[in-house]
């Protein structure tokens, strides 16, 4: 760490740190993996999603609960702790649930000690603490004047475009009138453009044999840099929209607070989740998704040299994964799932950059020690053929998740359909979708929010 | 527990029990108690999703008026000894009721409900603002002008109610339909003849109408004209937290209230001036707005600061069915036989709905008068006889 | 003990949300509220579209049968702090412009 300028507080411990990074990230490099436990059972838990999705980091930070480390930047003399859910009665407890949950009655709490009434008022008072996550806010982080209201209209827009990936980016050049585009990351081009810029940089060249990538990275720098030039077009990076309201109304949030912004017309180009695939132990720390890997390796720049990865799944982002891992020097294993069609040219450049390839193999396990992943269990779907892979990092590239609970606040009509990896308009043709919604607005939902893969896209940006 | 719609209805029943929130199934678990077969409850949806599912589970007696004083206290009696009834748990915790006023004018009404409760041995007191902080300890009193407070008040977790009725009913025979919807009555000569659906039709002598915000429109079917009308309410559920809040805090001078879930979140929600009051029910709005997640943020920090770190979940809305004097209406009307109604809630149907269903189911087989559903009855408005209750919050 | 998990945030394995199902909460509401799956801190972003798949599996229809729950806004979790500072009058009367039918769970 060439200049670790911040220093946090971890559970009394102090901890230097790099300015700009996140509390889960700055752990991380410091060996700290296991952020928080789960509330049932008491599984380990650390980062996972690194976007403010799930609840794998949530942490008590300056006096506060339920703060999402991977979303906290590190601050002088921040004071961060775990906080554990099953605190009241202990891990104790914990781990009786967790060997013998099987045994008990799903809902036992609901069917157990009913009667007598004296007993069921009993069991409402032993129960009641062991509800809950975090304590209370302390009083230093309330007491004092509130901050006074602000007004923070963005205004009234022709078109809103969310989310500024290939999908995002082509919808902005494609309108027209005054559009904003709003983006959760810090540089044009989507979540994939920082790590195809590392990937890039990295030793050996990694991207140099995959096309696909290549051809991506020019893309949306091609794309980025035609929308930064448009005079109709304002951006809003480091931006996300937390809330839709109908008819057509975002909630967003930057580093300053939350605004409000309106339109007649929405592009919904949110992307995909990472979906993991519901192997055993698939929540302990360490197992991820690409996106997760884009966020911590690249705006977080968590410290990757010399750990060994497991790279698994199919399609771009599982070699964008590799690429970017390689690039900041880990060890890594691709793992091709049955699905997967690399080309000679991937292939050459895997054996090239001294990445251990495993063919034809689905995740089964997740195997921990200390709390955290040591290694990944393979079988060949069939149960037969297992294989285990050591690793601290499993980064899971499957079929991606569409993003799909803004399109559906504001009024879309979506539809599950696991071939096209979750909910998606009903009625997409080719990962698009348009039309008004019940309540007036004209609505677009396009790229992998609306069913298509990165695959899909590249497909359509390569001539 | 809760049957999947499976096959036609019954081609007849001896009644029909329109609606799948607590009040008709409540109803249909007393009538089956008390020895009545081939009873058939239709719901649109999904148990609990009219107003039942989206209420804020608060079970209060203080009221203004003794018909609601009274059915509350029963209920709580009832609540208390529910979850061993039905077999399943309701969560009920009597962590009391904190009702506080910002406003002068209204200590006086407060002080005359905590008598009239009193004389109806409901153990409600009056407190000054800085009494309110033993029972809340974080809550900003400065604006406060009195409080009344119950201990024996509290909240149960809606749901649960809802699936232990439909549990219970189911093991004494009821059969639950959702996902079925009535499209139609049949009544012919002043009776009740039969229902359509829309999985098929049902002769029967007997209909209840527990359609809760739909019961105006129900009504209107067989020409009985409600004078009910529909508002919508929002409500969110915050984060979970370990225990701090015991009682349900209530504000009958801005509307706000909110109290803490055995899960631990925050539930709660706050009137609306300026929200449109929806006449017709084809006009039933349950989309959530930012102004009401502004507004309840506001009133909800200002009340109890320490709730400004914490985060707001999920936000809905849901309907009351209102009454001109805020009380229920039971039983049925002069020259159609074989309609029964439990509805007018006015946005406390969850707290009344096991003392109302058990007085109407024992109204509706032995026929015997009560003096608390006859004087519910629709006749009172014709009749001019009404007065109302003055604590109708959220 | 190794787990499969289908819920993080409630911590529901696959076996727990199957034996709810054959307890007779066979539909993705009242199973939502029974186990807990998608009401925790992440709001169903990482366990909805599983829990849907997996309701579907176990009664042998089609995925697309599965009606969606209503996914309510907002779509991160917003302290009421910051909620409190957003002050925007306008928010009033955007309701009025579009009635909708009667159907509570149309939109959320
Ligand atoms: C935001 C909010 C907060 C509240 N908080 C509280 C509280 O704290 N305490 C309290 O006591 N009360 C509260 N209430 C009021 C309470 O929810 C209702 O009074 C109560 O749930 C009414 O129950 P019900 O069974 O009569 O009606 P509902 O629960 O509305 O049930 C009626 C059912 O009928 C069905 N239905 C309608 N038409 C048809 C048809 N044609 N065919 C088939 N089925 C049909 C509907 O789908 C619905 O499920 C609140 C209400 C709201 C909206
Ligand atoms: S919310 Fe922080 S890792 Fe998912």
């Amino acid at each position: 760490m060439a200049d670790p300028a911040v220093t946090i507080l971890f559970e009394g411990q102090p901890l230097a740190c790099r300015p700009g990074q996140s509390v889960a990230a700055a752990l991380w490099d410091h060996g700290v993996k296991v952020l928080s436990h789960s509330p049932k059972y008491g599984r380990p838990r650390g980062a996972s999603c690194a976007r403010g999705h799930c609840m794998g980091c949530l942490m008590r930070i300056d006096g506060v609960p339920n703060v999402r480390a991977c979303n906290a930047p590190v601050r002088e003399g921040q004071r961060v702790e775990r906080q554990d859910a099953g605190a009241v009665y202990g891990r104790p407890m914990q781990a009786a649930l967790a060997n013998t949950g099987h045994l008990l009655p799903v809902g036992f709490y609901y069917k157990w000690f009913t009667k007598p009434t004296a007993v069921a008022k009993l069991f409402m008072r032993a129960i009641r603490p062991v509800a809950g996550i975090g304590r209370l806010p302390d009083e230093a982080a309330w007491r004092g004047a509130p901050p006074p209201p602000r007004s923070r209209d963005l205004g009234r827009w022709d078109t809103v475009v969310v989310g500024g990936g290939a999908a995002g980016l082509a919808a902005v050049l494609a309108g027209e009138g005054r559009t904003l585009l709003i983006d959760d990351s810090r540089l044009g081009g989507g979540q994939r453009r920082e790590a195809l810029d590392l990937a890039a940089a990295g030793e050996g060249d990694p991207l140099a044999g995959l096309h696909r990538l290549r051809r991506l990275r020019a893309v949306l720098h091609e794309r980025d840099a035609l929308v930064a030039a448009a005079p109709h077009v304002t951006r809003a990076a480091a931006t996300t929209v937390v809330g839709c309201y109908q008819p057509d109304m975002l909630l967003v949030r930057d580093a300053t607070g939350l605004a409000v912004a309106r339109a007649d017309r929405i592009v919904w180009a949110a992307g995909a989740l990472d979906q993991l695939g519901l192997f055993d132990d698939h929540d302990l720390p360490g197992v991820m998704g690409p996106r997760a890997l884009y966020r911590l390796a690249g705006r977080d720049g968590i410290d990757l040299r010399g750990r060994s990865a497991v790279v698994w799944g199919h399609g771009p982002d599982q070699w964008l994964s590799a690429a970017l891992l390689h690039a900041r020097g880990a060890q890594v294993v691709l793992a091709l799932d049955p699905t997967a069609a690399p080309d000679d040219d991937a292939l050459a450049t895997a054996g090239r950059l001294g990445w251990r390839l495993l063919h034809g193999v689905r995740p089964a396990a997740a195997l921990g020690r200390a709390g955290s992943l040591a290694a990944l269990r393979f079988d060949d779907g069939q149960g037969g053929a297992r294989r285990e892979a050591a690793c601290e990092l499993a980064v899971m590239c499957g079929r991606g998740k569409p993003v799909y609970d803004g399109a559906y606040q504001l009024g879309a009509d979506l539809v599950l359909d696991p071939l096209r990896g979750g909910y998606v308009p009903r009625g997409a043709v080719a990962g698009r979708w348009d039309g008004d919604t019940p309540a007036g607005l004209r609505l677009t939902i396009a790229g992998e929010s609306a069913g298509a893969t990165l695959a899909d896209l590249l497909q359509e940006v390569t001539p | 527990m809760i049957p999947l719609p499976e096959g036609p209805v019954p081609a007849t029943a001896d009644a029909v029990i329109v609606g799948g929130g607590i009040n008709g199934l409540a109803i249909a678990y007393e009538l089956a108690r008390r020895g009545m077969k081939h009873l058939v409850v239709l719901e649109r949806d999904y148990l609990g999703s009219g107003s039942t599912g989206r209420c804020g589970g608060g079970i209060r007696q203080q009221w203004t008026t003794e018909e609601n004083i009274r059915l509350a206290q029963e209920s709580v009696a009832a609540f208390e000894h529910l979850a061993g009834e039905l077999g399943l748990q309701t969560f009920f915790r009597q962590g009391g009721y904190l009702m506080v006023t910002e406003d002068e004018s209204q200590l006086e009404s407060m002080r005359k409900a905590v008598a009239l409760q009193n004389s109806c041995q409901v153990p409600s007191r009056f407190l000054e603002p800085r009494e309110c902080l033993d029972i809340v300890p974080q809550l900003d009193v400065s604006r406060l002008k009195g409080a009344t407070f119950c201990q024996k008040d509290g909240t149960a977790y809606p749901f649960s109610v809802v699936w232990g009725y439909a549990k219970a009913a189911t093991r004494r025979g009821v059969r639950i339909f959702i996902r079925t919807r009535l499209l139609e009555v049949k009544h012919d000569g002043g009776r009740i003849t039969g229902v359509v659906t829309d999985r098929g039709e049902i002769a029967t002598p007997l209909l209840i109408n527990c359609a809760g915000p739909w019961s105006r429109s129900l009504a209107a079917m067989v020409g009985v004209q409600l004078p009910n009308r529909q508002e919508r309410h929002e409500i969110m559920v915050s984060e979970s937290c370990k225990p701090f809040l015991d009682p349900m805090v209530i504000s009958i001078s801005n509307g706000i209230y909110f109290s803490q879930s055995m899960r631990g979140e925050i539930v709660g929600g706050i009137g609306d001036p300026d929200e449109p009051h929806w006449d017709r029910p084809v006009q039933f709005d349950t989309r959530s707005q930012l102004r009401f997640a502004v507004r309840f943020a506001r009133a909800l920090t200002d009340y109890w600061p320490p709730a400004r770190k914490l985060r707001l979940m999920r936000q809905w809305a849901g309907m009351y069915d209102v009454t001109p004097d805020h009380r229920p209406i039971l039983g049925g009307v002069p020259g159609l036989e074989g309609y029964q109604m439990a509805c007018g809630y006015s946005g406390h149907g969850f707290m009344l709905a096991p003392m109302a269903a058990s007085r109407l189911a024992k109204r509706i087989t032995t026929g015997e008068p009560d003096g608390i559903i006859d004087s519910l009855s629709l006749a009172r408005f014709a009749r001019g006889d009404i007065e109302a209750d003055a604590f109708v919050v959220g | 003990m190794s787990k499969r998990i289908l819920c993080r945030c409630e911590d529901v394995t696959i076996e727990e949300f199957g034996k709810a199902y054959r307890d007779g909460f066979a539909e993705m509401e009242a199973l939502k509220r029974f186990t807990g799956v998608g009401t925790g801190f992440c709001q169903g972003k990482g366990c909805l579209c599983e829990s849907a798949l997996e309701l579907a599996r176990l009664r042998g229809i089609d995925p697309s049968q599965v009606p969606l729950t209503n996914i309510r806004p907002p779509i991160e979790p917003l302290t009421f702090e910051e909620l409190a500072s957003l002050d925007l009058p306008p928010l009033v009367g955007e309701m009025e412009a579009a009635p909708r039918g009667d159907d509570p769970e149309v939109g959320p």
